[in-house]
């Protein structure tokens, strides 16, 4: 856990894709995970990232002297907001929380990295009577998490992404027991729960996961999950990172008809998958 | 009569034709050095003149029309001023051309250059809402003479086979 | 016996506009007709209205009675055409679709191209060689010293030629009296002849006031103006009846359709109507014969489905009348309404191209006594609206939040996500407080209608000339940054010396600048909107209009002289989003701590004179780091409200030559566009010649959120915006229609309840718009809203086209984030070449 200042490398507002309603989503920098997908990898780590964004340089050579890049080529994300400042501007679309069902998503990155700084926000979003979401890689301690952030938080997100321990491990970087741990504890705390599996090609995408995790998932009494489908705008920005994916990656989003062959095959194996 | 009057202006009329020629001849040559259109709005003027003299039909939009126009060129220091009137002599409506500015006109026309002043009687739709914009073009009285004056004057490319100048967009 | 008014809803769900050719036949025929229809110049009324004021023994009639007599003079003799089998008599000119000349304003306008205008490239208007020489020879000529500019010219030259300068205001005057909503329910309810008989009884009682008299004269005059022609469509009517013998069906039905209009047209608008059909009719009429008075441009039907509620609720209880009847005689009103357009000179295409009349239709809201007026009569009109997308009627959907159901908002949104266009939505919660600020009653102010493109006025008692004034605010900040002097007007101040810009030390002083160049064109643009108004009452009285309002019938004055019960003018602002970022730009950069970017005012301007040639670094930076409106940036929110309440303030108090008010707007029709490929750069990066944001919508690309931009423009305070605006905002296409109307609607919702006033939609994405523009024949229908009302996007210029492309898109169904024009528009010029209106 970190108790560095954290940093905030994107605000989304009037999103109808991360919950239920039009929400706010503010993604947090900084993930134990290293997903080889990842398709916000300037999300890995809690310090600031330099990206570059060559479509927009005009070779002004203005880096090369120390001053400013005007045509924002070069940008710097991963900016601290004070709880105070956050809390203001989330207020801003309480109309359009109230009217639509929504309210505030808390992604990331690990937004759990961050419980001293979430657990200044979430209460006074709960006291506004504001609905808080969180998207999770399930990969934290759950018992600091369960009393100081898991009282002010109406609904998680919670991925799911490889059943196997070594493929995860291989994967994404650590192991899932804790996140298996962790989701089956939430199964029984008073949170709206929902299970979302990335669907990468070859990699979440197979039979073999998608049979253990159905398992999973019936073990404990979780009807379904929400299966997102790949899709390759990460690429750029891995480019603009000047890093290479640690795995190739498809450079189509997959199919509709794809993704709709896997919710088929989920359903075949007694368990319900949404297209998100 | 009526055939003695013809044998009469026959010559005339071609006299005029031959004159018509003549200024296209000038315009062409004018067109073709291309750069400076200083002659081009005197030309095209006079051209209007013998086209007003010639043709009937279009002669008709001047009767019992006595307005009063000068066009004035910034750069050039050029001005031309167009009367109509109507001429005893011939008992008809007739344009005058003359090579200054002239008082008591209907409207002035001040052009920032002679290419405007060279567009805007010879070009297939005079714009003087893009030119007043552009800022190359300036008017001075009643502008619904300066409608009519280019309804007239767009007669002058037709009517001579020129192809119009075509405006910078 | 009929059924109940409650059932006609789920009846309504049936008809769509893939079914239409079926469950609507007529409808179907008649829109393709109206789709395939070229426009025309219509000299009609022209020939007759000229000949009238030619003649010797009219010379010494009060104008008052000369004018009516003038207008009589065509209405009673104007031929009478059916132009296919729409079951309403009358049109508004002699041609299908015609755009009617009217000298009395710019009607001469076309003059230079009278030989041309069949053929021109743009947006051609048909005129037969016959018609031609009649305005050549026998029109135009009789106007030359006569038109209303050249009236004000005569009086006021100095003043006229500021308005000859084309970059610092519009004045409306020049061109039309209209953009107000006559009281069409007096005819429909009490008929002409009884605004006649009340001229009479008025008359008696006025004593030897010659002026009140000539007035109830000029009423009664035009009045039977309106019943020669309503008697002339009757006879003509039954005389066409007569003519067909054939017994083919087809023909059974146009000869049964045109003996009913026979019947009505000779009852109505005489005498009260007595059925739905009669009461549209008799409507339709009157709209006609104002149009035969006064320019055709938004002419306002109103709200009409509070007027004609009664009669269709009637009709369907008793039996009369079936919903596919109602549709189709409702139908039938739409495609009347579509049946004219303007007049533009091709000289005027690159500003106003491709407009319609725009006759604005107002439904739902509340009543007079703050109730839910939403009635059954609202839906079929909206199902109208959705089966016959066309550029005019341009209806407008009121909504109060609280008051009207939830189905009526989720109806009117998912009619807008089917249409992609239409209608456009307006919050009477902010608009009738609005129109309270301006001293209207709260009755009075419940029952307003929207006119033309935004505006709002109590309908047939505010004669409200809304489009009076448009004040070009980019001008007004080029005078602030030059000392007074105007791009057009070289090193000498037309405005106040203010100061050249190293004589502006900080925010405080730029403002003052920026106030007091305003409010020298507020006072100049007051003026000549006043002289104006003065040589409308010297040359053309409105008896006609002023018949049909109320007020002029009990004060015995024109409308003209302030007759109505609300006199207001309209100002218009063009270039509001870029002016604000301009100042947000200048504060930003000259006048606070930037360590990033940091020059003196004198050097930024020079920066923007050189179209920031050489300038990359500062232009690239007051693109993407300065403050910007649309963002909820603090000094941009600030900038902007303080920009909404100087003008305001600058026109509160300001008296217009009725006696009426100023009220500010933020509408552009298309002259943000127009208006911007001929303007220099702007401190925002807006580089020179490229298009304005449109009517109060943030800049276009400019990185918002939904939310965002939303927020910012419901912040602005309706009090000081009592001409209202059109916000702009263009969806993604949407699919799944239930998810998406839900969505939509509860952004409605959100945005009315966090002070929104009006919102439009274009639900179309970019590359659609492109390629439209780029293959304009596959698109020929393409219906878009511009700034506060619809067209084809065929027919708009091409800077507007470019203005609709780079219209910042927002995703309903995605993240909220704006989704960028990638890649950006490039080349503006070279894509307005390859494209053009066509």
């Amino acid at each position: 856990m970190s108790s560095l200042k954290p940093l905030v490398f994107d605000i989304v507002r009037g999103s109808c894709v991360d919950g239920p309603g039009l929400r706010s989503v503010v993604f947090l920098k900084g993930c134990p995970l290293r997903c080889v997908w990842c398709h916000n990898p300037e999300s890995y780590e809690v310090t600031p990232d330099l990206l570059f964004d060559a479509e927009r340089c005009r070779k002004c050579g203005n880096c090369l002297e120390g001053r400013p890049c005007f045509p924002g080529a070069r940008r710097v994300v991963g900016q601290y907001y004070p709880p105070s400042e956050l809390i203001e501007l989330l207020l801003r679309d309480r109309l359009y929380y109230e009217q639509s069902g929504g309210g505030v998503t808390f992604s990331g990155g690990e937004p759990t990295l961050f419980m001293h700084y979430l657990e200044k926000i979430l209460p006074c979003l709960q006291a506004e009577g504001i609905d808080v979401a969180l998207q999770t890689s399930g990969y934290f301690p759950f018992i600091p998490f369960a009393s100081r952030l898991l009282p002010f938080i109406n609904r998680i997100a919670f991925d799911l992404k490889l059943i196997d321990a070594d493929l995860h491990l291989a994967y994404t970087g650590v192991s899932n027991d804790l996140i298996k741990a962790n989701l089956t504890a939430l199964v029984s705390c008073d949170v709206e729960l929902s299970v979302r599996v990335p669907l990468v090609p070859e990699l979440t995408a197979t039979r073999s996961n998608l049979d253990g995790i159905a398992l999973f998932l019936r073990q404990l009494g979780i009807e379904g999950c929400e299966f997102m489908a790949y899709n390759p705008s990460g690429l750029s920005k891995w480019k603009q990172l000047d890093r290479t994916p640690p795995v190739p990656l498809p450079e189509e989003p997959m199919t509709r008809a794809e993704l709709e062959r896997w919710c088929a095959y989920f359903e075949s194996r007694g368990t319900h998958a949404a297209k998100a | 009569m009526r055939r003695l009057f013809r044998r009469i202006f026959r010559p005339v009329r071609t006299a005029r034709e031959q004159l018509l020629k003549d200024l296209r001849q000038e315009m062409l040559e004018i067109l073709a050095r291309g750069g400076n259109l200083d002659g081009l709005m005197t030309v095209a003027l006079k051209a209007l003149r013998l086209i007003l003299l010639i043709d009937r039909d279009l002669r008709r939009n001047i009767r019992d029309f006595n307005a009063r126009y000068s066009f004035i060129c910034l750069d050039g220091n050029l001005a031309v001023s167009v009367s109509f009137k109507r001429s005893r002599f011939l008992r008809q409506p007739v344009m005058e051309v003359h090579d200054e500015a002239i008082d008591n006109t209907n409207i002035t026309v001040t052009f920032a250059d002679t290419r405007t002043m060279a567009e805007f009687v010879m070009s297939e739709s005079p714009d003087i809402f893009a030119g007043i914009l552009d800022n190359k073009l300036a008017l001075d009285g009643n502008l619904n003479y300066i409608l009519k004056f280019i309804y007239l004057v767009r007669h002058v490319p037709k009517r001579m086979g020129i192809e119009p100048i075509s405006c910078p967009a | 016996m009929g059924f109940s008014i409650q059932d006609i809803r789920p009846q309504l769900a049936k008809f769509t506009r893939d079914n239409m050719s079926e469950t609507l036949p007529l409808l179907a025929e008649l829109l393709t007709r109206h789709h395939k229809a070229r426009t025309a110049v219509d000299v009609e009324r022209a020939r007759y209205i000229t000949a009238y004021m030619k003649k010797p023994d009219s010379r010494d009639e009060p104008i008052q009675i000369k004018r009516a007599k003038a207008v009589k003079n065509y209405l009673s003799n104007r031929k009478v055409h059916f132009h296919d089998d729409n079951r309403l008599g009358g049109a508004t000119t002699a041609h299908e679709l015609g755009a009617p000349v009217y000298p009395e304003f710019f009607g001469l306008g076309i003059w230079p191209e009278l030989e041309f205008i069949s053929e021109r490239k743009a947006n051609p208007q048909f005129l037969s060689t016959q018609d031609a020489k009649t305005l050549n020879y026998d029109v135009f000529p009789w106007w030359l010293e006569r038109t209303i500019s050249e009236q004000v010219r005569k009086k006021d030259s100095e003043s006229q030629a500021l308005v000859e300068k084309m970059i610092l205001m519009t004045i409306s005057k020049a061109a039309t009296i209209s953009h107000t909503t006559p009281d069409y329910g007096r005819v429909v309810k009490q008929g002409i002849n009884k605004i006649i008989a009340n001229s009479r009884e008025q008359e008696a009682a006025c004593g030897s006031d010659t002026t009140k008299i000539n007035f109830y004269k000029s009423i009664r005059i035009s009045m039977q103006g309106i019943l020669d022609y309503s008697a002339n469509i009757a006879v003509q009517a039954q005389k066409r009846a007569d003519e067909i013998s054939d017994s083919a069906p087809q023909h059974i039905n146009r000869r049964s359709n045109l003996l009913e209009i026979a019947r009505i047209c000779s009852k109505v608008p005489a005498e009260p109507a007595a059925s739905y059909h009669e009461a549209v009719t008799a409507l339709w009429i009157c709209q006609v014969a104002v149009m035969a008075e006064n320019s055709n441009m938004a002419i306002n039907p109103g709200r009409i489905d509070q007027i004609l509620y009664p009669f269709f609720r009637n009709d369907i209880e008793s039996g009369r009348l079936t919903v596919a009847e109602a549709l189709e005689i409702t139908g039938c009103l739409w495609l009347k309404l579509a049946d004219n357009v303007n007049l533009v000179p091709e000289a005027a295409e690159r500003l106003f191209g491709g407009a319609g009349a725009v006759p604005a239709i107002t439904l739902g809201g509340i009543d007079a006594d703050g109730r839910d007026a939403v009635n059954e009569l609202t839906y079929l009109m909206l199902k109208v609206t959705e089966l016959l997308p066309i550029r005019d009627p341009n209806v407008n959907a009121r909504y109060l939040s609280g008051t009207n159901p939830v189905e009526y908002r989720d109806e009117v949104s998912r009619v807008i996500l089917s249409t992609k266009a239409i209608p456009a939505f307006f919050n009477d919660e902010q608009n009738i407080r609005a129109l309270e600020e301006q001293a209207e009653t709260l009755e009075h102010a419940r029952d307003y209608a929207v006119v033309g493109c935004v505006e709002l006025g109590s309908a047939g008692r505010d004669y409200s000339a809304s489009s009076s004034i448009f004040m070009m605010l980019h001008t007004v900040l080029y005078m602030a940054l030059h000392n007074g002097r105007t791009p057009v007007t070289g090193d000498k101040s037309l405005g106040p010396e203010t100061g050249e810009p190293a004589d502006l030390p900080d925010i405080e002083a730029f403002w003052s600048a920026f106030e007091a160049q305003y409010a020298w064109l507020a006072d100049k643009a007051v003026h000549l909107n006043n002289l104006y108004g003065k040589a409308h009452q010297e040359n053309l009285p409105t008896p006609l209009l002023s018949s049909l309002f109320h007020g002029p019938m009990e004060s015995g004055r024109d409308l003209i002289f302030g007759g109505a019960v609300y006199n207001s003018s309209g100002v218009t602002h063009i270039g509001f989003a870029d002016v604000c970022d301009s100042i947000n730009a200048i504060e930003d950069v000259c006048f606070s701590n930037n360590r990033m970017m940091h020059m003196p005012l004198a050097d930024l301007v020079a920066a923007v004179d050189a179209d920031f040639e050489g300038y990359d670094d500062l232009w690239h930076y007051v693109r993407n780091r300065a403050p910007k409106y649309g963002t909820e940036h603090k000094v941009a929110i600030r900038n902007s409200q303080r920009m909404i309440r100087n003008n305001f303030e600058c026109f509160d108090g300001k008296r217009n030559y009725r006696g009426g008010n100023y009220r500010v707007a933020y509408w552009t029709m298309t002259n943000h566009a127009g208006y911007g490929r001929v303007a220099g750069a702007l401190p925002n990066g807006r580089k020179a010649k490229v298009v304005f944001s449109s009517g109060i919508t943030p800049a276009s690309q400019v990185d918002t959120s939904l939310t965002s931009a939303l927020n910012d423009v419901a912040r602005l305070d309706s009090r000081h915006i009592p001409g209202a605006y059109a916000l702009n905002m263009k969806y993604s296409s949407l699919e799944g229609e239930s998810a998406a109307t839900k969505r939509f609607s509860d952004v409605i919702e959100s945005y009315f309840r966090s002070g929104g006033q009006q919102v439009q939609f274009n639900i179309q994405d970019y590359h659609t718009l492109i390629d439209a523009k780029a293959t304009p024949d596959e698109y020929e229908d393409l219906l878009v809203r511009v700034s506060g009302y619809s067209a084809y996007f065929n027919s708009l210029n091409s800077a507007m086209q470019d203005e609709l492309i780079t219209r910042s898109q927002y995703d309903l169904m995605g993240n909220g984030k704006f989704v960028k024009l990638d890649p950006p528009l490039k080349s503006f010029k070279s894509l307005s070449k390859a494209g053009g209106a066509k």
